[in-house]
C-alpha cells in the first residue's frame, strides 16, 4: 500500500527541480536553520536550561556561562525565553499563513477555475486590497478590540492574503488548460472534484513557495506589532515583545536587544533562503 | 483614453472597501469589551457626560445609524433633546455631534482635541519620513540592481545578492535600534527626535527603507538581467549607441516595468513600517498620535480617523505609481 | 576586379561555455563588392548569424569572443580599432537588419524616436531638421502617412511594417554595407517580396551593398549577385550565382539544391540530406561534412579540405578537387 507514495517520493526525489534545489547552497542553509528553530520550538522545555517565565538570576547580567545571553530586566534567563519565543512566534506565524491559505486559496481557485465575471469580481476585490496597509489596520482593530495575540492574528488574517489568491489563481489558469482537466470535464465529473482532485494538486508548487515566503513576512509583521503593542509584555516569551522591553535599556544593556533582535534576522533569513530555493527550483516566474 | 478608466476602475472598488472596513471597525468599538460610551467620552467622564456623549453619538440607536451618524452627519439627533439639558452641559453635548466624517468633520478626541488638528500636524512628519525612506530605497535600490545585474557573477553581484536577503529578512525597527545603538557608541547621543530632529528623521528613513532597498535591487537585477538580453539592445548597439545609452535608455527604461509593479506593492508596507520608527526614534508622526490614542486608553475615533487617512493616502500613491507605469509602459495606455 | 568593400579574412568567433568551447564561426574568408548582393546561406546553426555579429563587434560577450580574423573595410582592420571608433561605424557605414521585427524594436519608444537615435548620432543634423529626416526614413520604405506614423510604437504597427521601420531605421545614415539577417523569415510571402524588392531597390538607388543571410536558396536565387554556402563554422563553396546555382561543387551544396522544392523539377523526390546538424563543441574531425556526405573518402575524416578555387570566381573546401580539376 505505501509502494506508490515510495515510488512518488523517489520520483519526486529525481526530478529536475529537485535536482536544482540541491544545487543550491543557500536554501540548504536556510532548511538548516529552519530545522533548527521547528526543532527548538518543539523541544524547547528540553533545550532551554531555565525555565523563561520565572525568575532565576540577578537583573540585567550580562552574558556569562551561567546565563549565556544574560538576563533580563526582571531576571529571567534571556537565552531560555528566546527558545520558547520560537515556540510562540512559529506557533502564531503558522496561524497567519494558515489563516491566509485558507482564505486565499478557495478565491484563487474559483477564480482561475471559472473565470469570467466570478474571477473579475474576485480579482477586483484583490486588486483593492492590495492597496491596504495592513499593519495600520491590525494596530487600529488591536486598539479598539483590545491587545490579544489572537485579535492580531486574526486582523492580519482578514487583510493579508491577496497575494495567496493571485499566486494559485496563476497557476490554475495554467492547469485549468492541461488535457487531462478537459477530459475530466468532457466525462462529466462535477466541477468541485475537478478542482480538487486534479487542478489543486498540480497548483501546489507556487503555493508551497509563497507560503514559505510568508511565513518569514508574518514573522516581521507579528513581531512589529507585538513591539508595538503590550501584549503580555511581562510574562510570555514572545520575541517582539521582549524586544520592546528591551529597548528602554538600551543604553546600558545592549547585547539583550541585538539579540533577540539577530534571532528574528536568522529565522526570517532561513525562510527567505528556504522560499528562494523552493521557488527557483519550482517556478522561477514567481519573482515578486 | 485607457488610464482614466484605469484610474476609475481602481476607485471603484476602493470606495466600498473603504466603507466595509470603516464598518466594520465601527463594528468592533460595540464589540469590545466595555462600555463604548466610556471609550468615547474618556475615563474622567461622570455618569451625565457619559450619558449626553450616548446620545450624541446615537449609541442606544440601532449600528446602521449609528454608522451613517459617523459618516455623513445625517440621521442626527433628536433636536428636542437639547432643550431638556443643563446649560453648562450644553456645549460638551453640542461639540459632541458628529458633522460626517465624508463632510470633512473628523471628530474630537476624548480630551476635546480636534482630531484634525491633530492631523494636520503630525501627517508632514510622516510624510517626510515616508518619502525620505521611498526615495532611498528607490535610488539605492536601482543603483544596487543595476551595478548586479552589469556586474553579474562578480563578486559585486554576489555581495549585493546576499545583502539584499539580509536586507529583506531584517525587522526595520530592529535596524534601527542598531543604528541608535551605533550612533550611541560612536558620537555619543542617542538620536531621538526631539534632541537631534534631523538625525533620526535620517536614520529613520534609511532603516525603513532598508527592506525596500533590498526588494527593488532584487527586482532591478532580475529585471536588468531579463532585459539586456533582449533583441531590442542588440539593435541598439548595431546602431552604435554608446553603452551607457544603451543600458539606460534602452535597457533600464524597459526593465522598470516590472519594477514599478513592486514599487506599488511595497507602498501600504511603508506606512506601516514608519508607524513602527516613529515609536523608536520618538518621531512626533501619525503614528504617534495613534499610538497615544490606544495608550493608556483607546480612542476610536482618532484610531478610525488615522487609519482612514493613512489608508486613503497609500491609495493615493498607489495611484500616481500606477499612472507612472503607464507612463513607462505604452502598451497600456492605447488599451 | 574592383578592390571589394569589405574583406573578410580567417574569422575566428568561439563561445566559451559551461559546456566546452562551440567553435560557431570557425575561419572563414569572403570578399563583398561594392553595390553587390552578397548571399551566406546555410543550414540553422550553421554560424551564419554569429558571422554578421562578428563583422560589427557585437558578440554577446561573456560567452562569445572573436579569437581570430581581419576584417578590412575602408582601408582598416575592424577587428584592431577602438570600441569608440567602432560606434561609428556601426549604423553609419555598416548596419544590420534582424529577423523578428517584433523583439527587435524597442516597445517602449517612439518608432520616430528610434529612428531619430541613429540619424542624431551619426549626422550632424539640426534638431529642427530631424523629424523631417525621419518622415524621409520612413517613407523611403513605404510606410504610409510617415510624419503621423513616426510617432506611434512598435505595437502599433504590423508586422512588416515593422521590418520597414527596421530597415528604415538602420538606412537612415546610408551606410555602404547593409547586413540583413534573415529579413523575410518571419513574415509572410507577400511581405517577403515586398522586403526583397526594398532591398534591391535600396542597391540601385544608393549603390549600397547588401549582405544577405538566410537558410532559404528560393530568396537567394532571387536577388543575390553572389553567394557563400557555410556549413558548421567554415565556407565550404563560394561562387557567383550562376555558377553556384548552374554547377554546385560541394557535396553539401548539391545536396541543398536537390532538397530544394522549385518548380521546374516536376518529379522526383526531394532529396534529405541524412544525418544531424554536428555540434559545434565537438565536431566531427577532418572535414565537418564528412559524416553525412555520400563521397566521403579516408583523407576526409583526417584533414580539414583546403580551399581551391575551381574556377573564376569558385571556391570549394572539398577533397574531391583538387586545384583546377572538378
Amino acid at each position: 500500500m505505501f509502494t506508490p507514495l515510495i515510488e512518488r517520493a523517489r520520483r519526486m526525489w529525481a526530478s529536475p527541480a529537485a535536482r536544482k534545489f540541491r544545487r543550491n547552497k543557500l536554501a540548504w542553509v536556510g532548511l538548516a536553520i529552519v530545522s533548527a528553530v521547528v526543532f527548538c520550538a518543539i523541544f524547547a522545555d528540553f533545550i532551554a536550561p531555565y525555565d523563561p517565565l520565572e525568575i532565576v538570576g540577578p537583573k540585567k547580567a550580562p552574558p556569562s556561562r551561567q546565563f549565556l545571553l544574560g538576563t533580563d530586566d526582571v531576571g529571567r534567563d534571556i537565552f531560555s525565553r528566546i527558545i520558547h519565543a520560537t515556540r510562540l512566534d512559529l506557533g502564531l506565524g503558522l496561524a497567519l499563513v494558515g489563516l491566509w491559505t485558507a482564505i486565499g486559496v478557495p478565491l484563487g481557485l474559483i477564480a482561475g477555475y471559472y473565470g469570467g465575471k466570478i474571477d473579475s469580481v474576485i480579482m477586483r476585490l484583490v486588486d483593492g486590497l492590495y492597496a491596504f496597509p495592513y499593519l495600520v489596520f491590525a494596530i487600529a482593530m488591536a486598539g479598539i478590540l483590545g491587545f490579544s495575540l489572537s485579535t492580531i492574528v486574526i486582523a492580519l488574517g482578514i487583510i493579508g492574503w491577496p497575494q495567496f489568491v493571485r499566486v494559485v489563481r496563476g497557476k490554475v489558469l495554467a492547469v485549468r488548460t492541461e488535457v487531462y482537466v478537459e477530459s475530466a470535464r468532457a466525462f462529466g465529473e462535477k466541477d468541485r472534484n475537478i478542482m480538487l482532485r486534479y487542478v489543486l494538486p498540480n497548483s501546489l508548487a507556487p503555493l508551497i513557495v509563497i507560503m514559505t515566503l510568508s511565513l518569514a513576512t508574518s514573522l516581521i509583521i507579528i513581531s512589529a506589532l507585538t513591539f508595538l503593542l503590550p501584549v503580555g509584555v511581562q510574562t510570555q516569551a514572545e520575541l517582539g515583545s521582549m524586544l520592546s522591553a528591551s529597548f528602554g535599556y538600551m543604553r546600558d544593556y545592549w547585547w539583550w536587544a541585538t539579540s533577540v533582535g539577530l534571532v528574528i534576522v536568522v529565522i526570517v533569513l532561513g525562510f527567505n533562503f528556504l522560499g528562494d530555493g523552493l521557488r527557483d527550483a519550482l517556478d522561477p516566474r514567481l519573482r515578486y | 483614453m485607457g488610464m482614466a478608466r484605469f484610474v476609475i476602475r481602481r476607485l471603484i472598488i476602493i470606495l466600498p472597501l473603504l466603507i466595509v472596513l470603516s464598518f466594520f471597525l465601527f463594528l468592533c468599538i460595540h464589540l469590545a469589551p466595555g462600555d463604548p460610551a466610556r471609550m468615547l467620552a474618556g475615563p474622567y467622564a461622570n455618569e451625565n457626560q457619559l450619558e449626553l456623549v450616548r446620545k450624541a453619538y446615537g449609541l442606544d440607536k440601532p449600528i446602521y445609524v449609528q454608522y451613517l451618524r459617523w459618516l455623513i452627519g445625517w440621521p442626527g439627533p433628536d433636536p428636542q433633546y437639547i432643550e431638556n439639558i443643563p446649560e453648562s452641559y450644553r456645549e460638551f453635548y453640542m461639540s459632541y455631534i458628529p458633522n460626517g466624517i465624508l463632510r470633512g468633520d473628523l471628530g474630537r478626541s476624548w480630551k476635546c482635541e480636534s482630531i484634525a488638528q491633530s492631523i494636520k500636524e503630525k501627517l508632514p512628519v510622516t510624510l517626510e519620513l515616508t518619502v525620505l525612506a521611498l526615495l532611498i530605497a528607490i535610488g539605492m535600490g536601482l543603483l544596487l540592481g543595476i551595478v548586479a545585474a552589469l556586474k553579474r557573477g562578480t563578486i559585486v553581484d554576489y555581495l549585493s545578492t546576499t545583502g539584499a536577503l539580509f536586507g529583506l529578512s531584517m525587522p526595520s525597527y530592529w535596524l534601527g535600534m542598531m543604528m541608535m545603538l551605533v550612533v550611541l557608541s560612536l558620537f555619543g547621543f542617542m538620536p531621538s527626535y526631539e534632541y537631534h530632529p534631523t538625525a533620526s528623521m535620517l536614520l529613520a528613513a534609511t532603516a525603513l527603507g532598508a527592506f525596500h532597498t533590498a526588494s527593488i535591487a532584487r527586482m532591478t537585477r532580475s529585471s536588468m538581467l531579463e532585459v539586456m538580453g533582449e533583441d531590442y539592445i542588440r539593435t541598439a548597439r548595431v546602431k552604435g549607441l554608446s553603452e551607457r545609452a544603451v543600458i539606460l535608455k534602452h535597457g533600464l527604461k524597459n526593465a522598470l516595468i516590472p519594477i514599478i509593479t513592486i514599487l506599488v506593492l511595497q507602498i501600504p508596507w511603508l506606512f506601516g513600517g514608519a508607524v513602527v520608527l516613529e515609536k523608536v526614534f520618538s518621531i512626533p508622526g501619525m503614528g504617534r498620535l495613534m499610538l497615544d490614542s490606544i495608550f493608556p486608553h483607546t480612542d476610536p475615533f482618532v484610531v478610525m480617523d488615522v487609519f482612514l487617512v493613512l489608508v486613503v493616502l497609500t491609495v493615493f500613491a498607489n495611484l500616481l505609481a500606477d499612472i507612472l507605469y503607464a507612463y513607462v509602459n505604452p502598451k497600456i495606455r492605447y488599451e | 576586379m574592383a578592390k571589394p568593400l569589405l574583406e573578410v579574412r580567417g574569422l575566428k568567433t568561439y563561445f566559451f561555455t559551461d559546456e566546452g568551447v562551440v567553435k560557431a564561426v570557425d575561419g572563414i574568408d569572403f570578399d563583398i563588392q561594392k553595390g553587390e548582393i552578397f548571399g551566406l546561406v546555410g543550414e540553422s546553426g550553421c554560424g551564419k548569424s554569429v558571422t554578421a555579429l562578428s563583422l560589427l563587434r557585437v558578440v554577446q560577450s561573456p560567452p562569445g569572443r572573436i579569437v581570430d580574423g581581419r576584417v578590412m573595410f575602408e582601408g582598416r582592420d575592424l577587428m584592431k580599432i577602438s570600441e569608440k571608433e567602432m560606434r561609428r561605424v556601426r549604423g553609419a557605414k555598416i548596419s544590420m537588419i534582424f529577423q523578428d521585427p517584433h523583439s527587435s524594436l524597442n516597445p517602449v519608444l517612439r518608432i520616430g524616436d528610434q529612428i531619430a537615435e541613429a540619424i542624431q548620432l551619426h549626422q550632424r543634423a539640426d534638431k529642427k531638421e530631424v523629424p523631417s529626416k525621419v518622415a524621409e526614413a520612413l517613407d523611403l520604405v513605404r510606410i504610409p502617412d510617415p510624419e503621423d506614423r513616426m510617432y506611434q510604437y512598435p505595437h502599433q504597427f504590423s508586422g512588416g511594417m515593422k521590418q520597414r521601420a527596421m530597415i528604415a531605421m538602420m538606412l537612415s545614415c546610408n551606410p555602404s554595407l547593409l547586413i540583413a539577417d534573415e529579413p523575410t523569415t518571419a513574415v509572410d510571402v507577400t511581405i517577403q517580396i515586398q522586403i526583397l524588392e526594398l532591398l534591391m531597390e535600396l542597391r540601385r538607388k544608393r549603390g549600397a551593398s547588401i549582405m544577405l543571410i538566410t537558410h532559404n536558396l528560393g530568396v537567394i536565387a532571387e536577388v543575390c549577385d553572389r553567394v557563400a554556402v557555410m556549413y558548421a563554422g567554415n565556407i565550404v563553396e563560394q561562387a557567383d550565382m550562376a555558377s553556384l546555382f548552374g554547377d554546385p561543387k560541394h557535396p553539401y551544396t548539391r545536396a541543398l539544391l536537390g532538397a530544394f522544392p522549385s518548380a521546374e523539377r516536376k518529379r522526383g523526390e526531394l532529396t534529405v540530406i541524412p544525418g544531424f546538424v554536428p555540434s559545434l563543441v565537438n565536431p566531427p574531425s577532418g572535414c565537418k561534412f564528412h559524416p553525412r556526405c555520400p563521397y566521403a573518402k579516408p583523407v576526409c575524416t583526417e584533414e580539414m579540405p583546403p580551399v581551391v578555387e575551381v574556377d573564376e570566381d569558385h571556391i570549394v573546401r572539398c577533397h574531391l578537387y583538387k586545384g583546377g580539376k572538378g
